[in-house]
């Protein structure tokens, strides 16, 4: 018996006309009996192993798997997304501070990136911090900084949020390294430091 | 055309009188019953008793089968049922194994169980499984997406034609060449 129309009469992919006839043969030929069962053998072992993976897709159990794929570097990703919350707060609580305490001031000019944006936010949504904080942050924490936020800083109140130099990139450095540190300080958060570090603003 | 149509044409021919049909019917299934039934009956001997029971049954019950549900839907609940008697009857005689003997049995049916093929290597599951999965990896990608998308997607030829985007003619091709490369693994292992 010709072993393709056997695998097809397995998948039950044969013309019904010619079913008739290769029944009579499979059932008269011994090797194509047992291969018929070895078939179908294979077939129940493949949908077995992959009904026996649960919680992954079907095929996964007999596909093997793409090689993984190289990890990114996450560990500036996680540290961009760590200063962009950092400067949500920190234009969140900047703007309570000026209106309740003081103008407060991150330092100025210095930064190449920071000429564009020298007058604070502006051409920018409402609550959105651009310039002086780095490029990791403008990407990664768009969307983050994006977001509607009371106390929104524009840039003819008291207490703008003006790209600063110097100790703009201290302030940073600290708040990024702090950030790193503070699991294993174990300390809580850092929005008091914010404040400490905000007051040492000239 | 579908699986079914040759589950229909083999029953059809049973009902005829055809106990060749029947073989068919118990090599294509009896692989899917012990896997069954063993969910139910751990010893594995007492497994393929239960087995040759349920198809026992099912040779038995086949004449009066209206086709109403398809085969196997039909002989699953057979070795459900077979399975559950099994137990409860080892529940009631811990130390015998209650398999029923053919009293009231039509002429013929011991012969049939004769051949009913029970044989161990219906139980090494575990490396039939590890040498038909290698094989499946050993595969070259195209034979491999071709029976993976008939065997475990349930595909059908056109679809997995269009899917694979070539012919028919192709798909055919590359699984049977898939089946025959794990068979060619596999046979080693059941004849030995």
């Amino acid at each position: 018996m010709n072993r393709e129309d056997l695998s097809a009469l397995v998948d039950g992919e044969i013309a019904e006309d010619e079913l008739p006839r290769l029944l009579d043969t499979l059932a008269d030929d011994g090797g194509a009996r047992r291969s018929w069962s070895r078939y179908h053998l294979i077939g129940d072992t493949l949908r077995a192993g992959a009904a026996d993976q649960p919680g992954q897709p079907a095929r996964a159990a007999v596909v093997p798997l793409p090689p993984p794929r190289r990890r990114l570097p996450l560990r500036g990703l996680a540290v961009a997304a760590s200063v962009a919350t950092l400067a949500v707060v920190l234009a969140i609580g900047g703007g309570q501070v000026a209106e309740e305490e003081a103008p407060l001031a991150l330092a100025q000019g210095g930064n190449a990136d920071s000429s564009s944006a020298a007058g604070g936010v502006t051409g920018t949504p409402p609550g959105t911090l651009d310039g002086g904080l780095g490029d990791s942050l403008r990407t990664a924490g768009t969307a983050a900084l994006a977001a509607p936020a009371t106390g929104t800083v524009a840039d003819d109140q008291p207490g703008a949020l003006t790209p600063l130099g110097a100790h703009d990139e201290r302030l940073n450095g600290y708040l990024v390294n702090f950030n790193e540190q503070r699991s294993r300080l174990g300390v809580p958060g850092v929005h008091p430091y914010v404040r400490i570090v905000g007051f040492e603003a000239p | 055309m579908g699986d079914n149509i040759t589950d229909t044409e083999l029953v059809r021919r049973v009902q005829d009188g055809d106990r060749k049909a029947f073989d068919l019917l118990v090599l294509k299934y009896q692989h899917r019953i012990v896997k069954l039934v063993s969910r139910y009956v751990r010893e594995p001997s007492e497994a393929l008793d239960v087995t040759q029971e349920t198809f026992l049954k099912a040779y038995r019950a086949l004449p009066n089968f209206r086709g109403d549900s398809a085969f196997y839907t039909w002989i699953y609940r057979i070795a459900i049922n077979t399975a559950k008697n099994h137990l409860v009857a080892l529940s009631r005689r811990p130390n015998e194994v209650d398999i029923e003997n053919a009293d009231g049995e039509p002429i013929g049916l011991d012969e049939l169980q004769k051949s009913l093929e029970t044989p161990e290597h219906l139980l090494l599951t575990d490396e039939i499984r590890e040498t038909i999965l290698e094989a499946m990896r050993r595969l070259p990608d195209d034979l491999r997406e071709a029976i993976t998308l008939r065997e475990v997607d349930g595909l059908s030829y056109d679809e997995i034609a269009q899917v694979m985007e070539c012919p028919i003619g192709t798909v055919r091709s590359r699984i049977f060449r898939a089946r025959e490369a794990i068979d060619e693994r596999l046979r080693p292992l059941l004849e030995n």
